[in-house]
C-alpha cells in the first residue's frame, strides 16, 4: 500500500529548491549562447577548437583503453583467484587513488625532465642520459592511466564478485576453454560495470586542469581557464564550456548504447560459496610482474620522490601562511560535506518516502550532475553569480556593499563544490536508504512518533555508517581539488591543493611536495577508514 | 555408461576429506538419486564427476573414456557431460537460442539451427527462441537451462537440486515434466536432491552420502 500525500510536503519543497540550484548554473551557460559571437570565439573557432577536441578526444580514448584492459584484467584475476597476501594486495591496489593526478604530473615532470631525477640516477652509474619526453598527450595518458585505473578495478572487481561461480561453469561444462569463457560470457555479462567504471576515469580527465596544464597540452580545461583569465570573453569561455559538455553528452550516450539489454537480472542465482582456486603458473607470473610494475610506477617511486623533494624543502617556505592554508582547506572541506550530506539525506528521503516520476528524476539529475566537469560548472556558477549580483547592485548601494559581493566571496566556492561533490554524497546516502526500506520508518510512525524523533532515533542510527562514508569521501574530494577552487576562489585564499599547484608552476618543486604529501596522508588514512565502515557493515 | 572406483576429494582449505572412497556405476539410461543431509558431499559428488573439483585420489571412466586417474585430468569442457544447475546460470545477455546454440560447437549453422529448435521442441519452448532468460517465468527458465545442457547431446546428465527453486504448488508438473523429457531421450542422470519424493517417484536407483561416505539406500 502506498500513502499518498496531497499538495507540495515542504521536504518536496526544499528538494526542488536545491535540485533548482544544481541546474540553475547549466540553464544560465545555455542563455548565454545567445549573445552574439564574439570577435575572440570566432579565432579560436577558426584556430585552436580543433586541436583542443583532438587533445580531449585523444587523452580520453588513450586513458579509457589502457585503463580498460588493464583494470580488467586486475579486477578480475584478483576476484577469480586466490593470492598470497590478497587482503594486502587488494588494500594497496586502491591507493594510487590517493594520487590526485596534478600531483603524479609534477612528480614525472621532475623525474623526466633534463638533469632530473633519472638523468641524476644514471649519471651517477656512470649511464648516458636517456631522454623522455614526458611532457606530451603520452606522457599525460601514462600519468593519467596509473592514478586513475583504481577506479576502473573497484567497479569492475564488485561486479565480478557477484556473479555466480556456475555462470562460468556451465560454459566450461558446454564445451568451451576458460579463456573462451572469458570473452564470450564474462565479458559481455559485465559491460555494464565495466564501461561505468570507463566513463568515470573518462570524466576525471576531461575534469582535470592541473595536469594537463602543467604538461602543457592544450585542452577544453585549460582553454576555458584562458579564454575566461586571459582575454577576458566569458561569452567565449561559455561556448567552449558548452561545445565541452556536448563531449560529454555524446559520452553518457555511448555508455547508455553499452549497457543495453539483458542486465544481469537472476534474483534466484546463488552467491559464491566455493573456495578460490589457485590461477595456473603463467598467469600467476604475469599477474604478479604486472602488479609489482604498476605499484611501482604509481605508489613507490611517486612516494619516494616526494619524500625526498620534502626533506629539502626550505622550511620558511613551506611554514608560510601554512596555518591559514590548513584553516582554509578545513574549513570549506566542513562546510561542503555538511551541505553535501544534508542535500543527500533530503534528497535521498524524499525518493524514499513519496517516490514519484519527479523525485526519480531528481535523483538523476544529481548523479548526472557529477559528470559534469568542473571547469563548465566553474563557468556556469560565475554566470549565475553575476547575474544575481548584478540584479542585486541596488541594493548593494543601500547596505553599502561592493559591487560583486558574492561572486568574490567564499560562498561561490562552497556553492560550485557542492555542487559538484553532491553526487557523491547522494550515492552513499541513497544506498544506505534502499537497504533499510520503508519498513523501520513506519513502524516508529505506527508507534506515534513524529517525522523528527523517527529520524533522529530510527532512520539515523541506522543509517550512520551510509552517511560516515558520504562525508568521508566528499571531505577528501574537496581536499584533492583544483580545478573549481582555482577559479572561483576570492583573492588571496589559498588551500592545500591551489598551494601545491601554485608552487609548482613556480619551480618550487619541493615545497608542493610537502603539500602534496599532506593531501596524500589524509586521502590514504580516509581510504583505510572507509574500508574498515564497509567491512563493518557486511550483513 | 559411468565408473567411479574409489574417488575421493578434499577441500584445500578443509581438514578431513569431503569424499571417501567413493565407488559407483550406472549403466546406461539409468536415473539414479543421490539423497543425504546438506554439507554431506552430495553436490561435491557431481562437481568431481563434472570436473570443476578435481579428486584427490580414484579413477573414473565414462564409456571407455578415462577421464580421471592417476596421472590424468579431462578438463571439463572437454568431457561431454551435461548439468543443470540449481540457479540455472542462463547467460543473461544471451537469448533463449543464443543460450542454447552455445554449446553446439563444430556444427554447421544449419545444423545448429535444427537442433535449437529440436530442443525447444523437447521442452516445449518453440516459441520463446527470441526471448532473454529474464523474461522467462521460473519454470520455463528451468526448460531452457535443460534444453541447453541436453543440446550438444552429453552422455551423462548431472542434475543439482533441480526443484529447490520452485515453489511447492508447481514442482509436481514440473518434475514429472522434466522426468519425462529425461526418460523421452533416455540419457543416464544423476540427481541430487534433498527432497525424498524426488528420489522415490522418480529414480531408478538412490543412494545416500553422509559424511562424504556413500551408501545403497532402498525405496521404500
Amino acid at each position: 500500500m502506498k500513502i499518498r500525500e496531497r499538495g507540495l510536503s515542504p521536504l518536496f519543497v526544499i528538494v526542488t529548491f536545491i535540485i533548482t540550484a544544481i541546474v540553475l548554473p547549466s540553464v544560465f551557460i545555455f542563455i548565454r549562447l545567445f549573445h552574439p559571437v564574439t570577435e575572440s570565439w570566432l579565432h579560436i573557432k577558426e584556430y585552436v577548437l580543433a586541436d583542443y577536441i583532438r587533445n580531449s578526444l585523444v587523452l580520453v580514448a588513450g586513458v579509457g583503453v589502457i585503463t580498460g584492459i588493464l583494470g580488467t584484467f586486475f579486477a578480475w584475476s584478483l576476484s577469480k583467484y586466490k593470492w598470497r597476501f590478497e587482503l594486502l594486495l587488494e588494500s594497496v591496489l586502491f591507493l594510487p587513488m590517493a594520487i590526485p593526478p596534478y600531483i603524479a604530473a609534477y612528480v614525472y615532470g621532475g623525474i623526466f625532465t633534463p638533469f632530473g631525477t633519472l638523468d641524476r640516477i644514471l649519471n651517477q652509474v656512470g649511464l648516458e642520459p636517456i631522454r623522455i619526453d614526458i611532457l606530451s598527450k603520452g606522457g599525460a595518458i601514462f600519468v593519467f592511466s596509473l592514478f586513475l585505473m583504481p577506479y576502473v578495478i573497484l567497479i569492475s572487481k564488485g561486479f565480478f564478485d557477484k556473479l555466480p561461480k556456475t555462470i562460468e561453469e556451465s560454459s566450461r561444462l558446454l564445451g568451451r576453454n576458460q579463456t573462451s569463457t572469458f570473452f564470450r560470457v564474462i565479458l559481455p555479462m559485465s559491460r555494464g560495470s565495466l564501461v561505468g567504471g570507463i566513463v568515470l576515469v573518462m570524466l576525471e580527465v576531461l575534469n582535470d586542469y592541473g595536469l594537463v596544464r602543467y604538461f602543457g597540452i592544450p585542452t577544453f580545461s585549460t582553454a576555458i581557464y584562458q579564454t575566461w583569465f586571459g582575454m577576458s570573453d566569458v561569452d567565449g569561455a561559455v561556448r567552449l564550456a558548452a561545445s565541452l559538455m556536448s563531449i560529454v553528452i555524446i559520452i553518457l550516450l555511448v555508455e547508455q548504447f553499452f549497457r543495453g539489454r539483458g542486465r544481469l537480472s537472476q534474483a534466484r542465482a546463488i552467491s559464491d560459496r566455493g573456495v578460490k582456486k589457485s590461477a595456473s603458473k603463467i598467469y600467476k607470473a604475469v599477474f604478479y610482474v604486472l602488479t609489482f610494475v604498476y605499484l611501482l610506477f604509481s605508489l613507490i617511486i611517486p612516494i619516494t620522490q616526494l619524500a625526498w623533494w620534502s626533506s629539502i624543502a626550505k622550511q620558511t617556505n613551506v611554514m608560510r601562511r601554512l596555518g591559514s592554508i590548513l584553516f582554509n582547506t578545513i574549513s570549506v572541506g566542513v562546510i561542503v560535506t555538511v551541505l553535501v550530506v544534508a542535500c543527500g539525506i533530503l534528497i535521498g528521503n524524499l525518493n524514499r518516502l513519496n517516490p514519484s516520476i519527479v523525485s526519480k528524476i531528481y535523483a538523476r539529475i544529481v548523479i548526472l550532475g557529477y559528470s559534469i566537469p568542473a571547469s563548465i560548472i566553474a563557468i556556469g556558477v560565475l554566470v549565475t553569480f553575476i547575474y544575481v549580483d548584478r540584479s542585486l547592485s541596488g541594493l548593494y548601494g543601500i547596505l553599502d556593499v561592493k559591487n560583486l559581493f558574492l561572486t568574490s566571496s567564499k560562498f561561490i566556492l562552497i556553492f560550485a563544490l557542492t555542487i559538484r561533490f553532491m553526487a557523491i554524497g547522494f550515492n552513499s546516502i541513497e544506498s544506505g536508504f534502499s537497504k533499510m526500506g520503508k519498513k523501520y520508518y513506519e513502524a516508529s510512525k505506527l508507534l506515534g512518533r513524529g517525522e523528527w524523533y523517527t529520524f533522529r532515533y530510527v532512520d539515523f542510527p541506522i543509517l550512520k555508517p551510509a552517511i560516515l562514508s558520504a562525508a568521508i569521501l566528499a571531505f577528501v574530494d574537496v581536499l584533492k581539488e583544483l580545478p573549481l577552487t582555482l577559479i572561483l576562489r576570492p583573492f588571496n585564499f589559498d588551500t592545500l591543493a591551489t598551494r601545491v599547484y601554485t608552487y609548482a608552476g613556480d619551480e618550487m618543486i619541493h615545497e608542493a611536495s610537502v603539500y602534496s604529501l599532506i593531501i596524500i596522508c589524509v586521502s590514504v588514512f580516509a581510504l583505510i577508514l572507509l574500508s574498515f565502515i564497509r567491512k563493518g557493515t557486511k550483513i | 555408461m559411468i565408473k567411479l572406483n574409489n574417488i575421493s576429494f578434499q577441500y584445500d582449505n578443509a581438514s578431513s576429506e569431503t569424499l571417501k572412497n567413493i565407488n559407483l556405476e550406472l549403466t546406461k539410461g539409468e536415473v539414479l538419486a543421490v539423497v543425504g543431509p546438506s554439507g554431506g558431499g552430495k553436490s561435491t559428488l557431481l562437481r568431481v564427476i563434472a570436473g570443476l573439483e578435481k579428486a584427490k585420489a580414484g579413477e573414473m571412466f565414462l564409456g571407455d573414456k578415462c577421464l580421471f586417474g592417476k596421472r590424468r585430468f579431462v578438463n571439463p569442457e572437454k568431457r561431454g557431460i551435461g548439468m543443470l544447475f540449481q540457479d540455472y546460470a542462463l547467460f543473461p545477455h544471451m537469448t533463449v537460442a543464443k543460450n542454447i546454440e552455445y554449446g553446439l560447437i563444430g556444427m554447421k549453422i544449419t545444423e545448429r539451427k535444427k537442433r535449437v529448435e529440436e530442443v525447444l521442441g523437447l521442452v516445449n519452448l518453440v516459441e520463446y527462441e527470441k526471448r532473454y532468460p529474464h523474461e522467462l517465468s521460473g519454470g520455463q527458465q528451468q526448460r531452457v537451462a535443460l534444453a541447453r545442457a541436453i543440446a550438444p547431446r552429453p552422455k551423462i546428465l548431472l542434475l543439482d537440486e533441480p526443484f529447490s527453486n520452485l515453489d511447492t504448488h508447481l514442482l509436481q508438473s514440473v518434475r514429472e515434466e522434466l522426468f519425462a523429457i529425461i526418460r523421452q531421450i533416455g540419457i543416464t542422470t544423476i540427481m541430487v536432491t534433498h527432497n525424498p519424493e524426488d528420489a522415490r517417484t522418480q529414480a531408478d536407483r538412490v543412494i545416500q552420502i553422509v559424511e562424504g561416505v556413500a551408501s545403497e539406500k532402498i525405496i521404500e
